[in-house]
């Protein structure tokens, strides 16, 4: 019952959501999305290409003769502008028609792996990243280490993946 | 025939192109006959051969754009401080040109797929292919600079050059990918 009621929920947000006035003018306008859309796939590029930096010196298999702080130092500023920019051309695009969206199992699924990949970056910086010191330089990063650069390198793969799919199950042909 | 591509949020093509009685014919003939060739059709029979393509295609876009940032975010003094341009250079430059080859063969693979969406007078795809050509040229031109001196890229009285350089080269790779993503919605005709 609690379940039906939450998705009910859902389901008027939505709906209130493609209702609004900036929803409805990106939608109707003819650049409005495809701009939004294109800025979009240039943000998420440089997210997966930036962070794929990080994760392969995590995973020891890049840029060894730089220490894994430096790296990140680099990189992460990189990688939060471009996902601040992605998130928001994400959010405007969903608005447009966000009950189909919502329904669509490509978009459901990169959200669950966007979730796990917040998840997994949570976990290495609360946990994992503490030690860093220890293995900064010089010798290999510790498993923990290399397992949350393969599981995020993974995830984004996924995210850019599906985000595709999306494409071709929303508006086929 | 089969069409992946997009449409605006409605889904309709943008754009209907006026076509002139004897202009490019040539290319539309051949982009024809290209749709009616054997290679074309089985591409198209075996659907996961597209999808997979692009998805290789937009994997080395993001390897091509990280690359290109983090060359441009060394000029501008920004990033990698601790290396040399050329050490940066050395390390990144190789990816870039490895995401240009993906980006051939599997551009060249969507075009033998569907020719018509590109090769039937695209204006976004012409201008793509442009715009592609001189970002080569400014690739080479930056390699060779490097090559031959050095210091003017590590020269802080041609700092705002070297920085106007690299910003506009990023923004140009930018717009090669956005003009990109446009040729869905103007592959009518």
């Amino acid at each position: 019952m609690k379940q039906e009621v939450d998705v009910q929920f859902l389901t008027e947000l939505c709906g209130w959501l493609e209702g609004t006035a900036l929803a409805t003018w990106i939608a109707e306008s003819w650049w409005a999305f495809p701009t939004i859309e294109s800025l979009h796939v240039v943000a998420i590029t440089l997210v997966v290409g930036s962070i794929a930096v990080a994760d392969l010196r995590l995973l020891g298999l890049a840029w060894r003769s730089r220490p894994v702080t430096d790296v990140l130092r680099d990189v992460l500023p990189m990688t939060w502008v471009a996902y601040a920019v992605a998130l928001l051309c994400g959010a405007l695009l969903f608005i447009t028609q966000a009950t189909k969206y919502i329904d669509n199992s490509a978009f459901q699924i990169k959200m669950l792996l966007m979730l796990l990949a917040g998840a997994n970056m949570l976990a290495f910086e609360l946990i994992t990243f503490r030690s860093v010191s220890k293995w900064d330089r010089g010798v290999p990063v510790p498993l923990a280490g290399q397992l949350a650069g393969a599981v995020s390198l993974a995830c984004w793969l996924g995210i850019l993946v599906f985000g595709r799919q999306i494409g071709w199950t929303m508006y086929p042909g | 025939m089969l069409s992946v591509g997009l449409g605006n949020a409605s889904g309709k093509c943008l754009w209907k192109r006026p076509r002139r009685e004897t202009e490019g014919v040539e290319m539309h003939e051949f982009a024809q006959w290209l749709a009616g060739t054997a290679l074309s059709h089985q591409i198209q029979i075996a659907g996961w051969v597209i999808p997979l393509s692009q998805t290789i295609h937009i994997l080395a876009v993001a390897m091509l754009l990280s690359s290109m940032l983090f060359i441009d975010l060394r000029i501008l003094g920004v990033a990698a401080k601790s290396e040399t341009m050329a050490q940066l250079s050395h390390r990144f430059v190789p990816w870039v040109w490895t995401s240009l080859i993906l980006l051939a063969l599997t551009g060249t693979l969507q075009i033998v797929a569907e020719p018509m969406r590109t090769l039937n007078g695209n204006p976004m795809f012409q201008v793509k292919m442009l715009m592609l050509a001189f970002g080569i040229v400014v690739l080479l031109s930056f390699q060779s600079s490097l090559r031959r001196h050095t210091s003017f890229w590590d020269d802080p009285r041609r700092r705002t050059l070297t920085r106007i350089l690299a910003g506009s080269s990023f923004l140009l790779w930018c717009a090669i990918v956005i003009t990109g993503r446009w040729i869905a919605y103007f592959q009518g005709a």
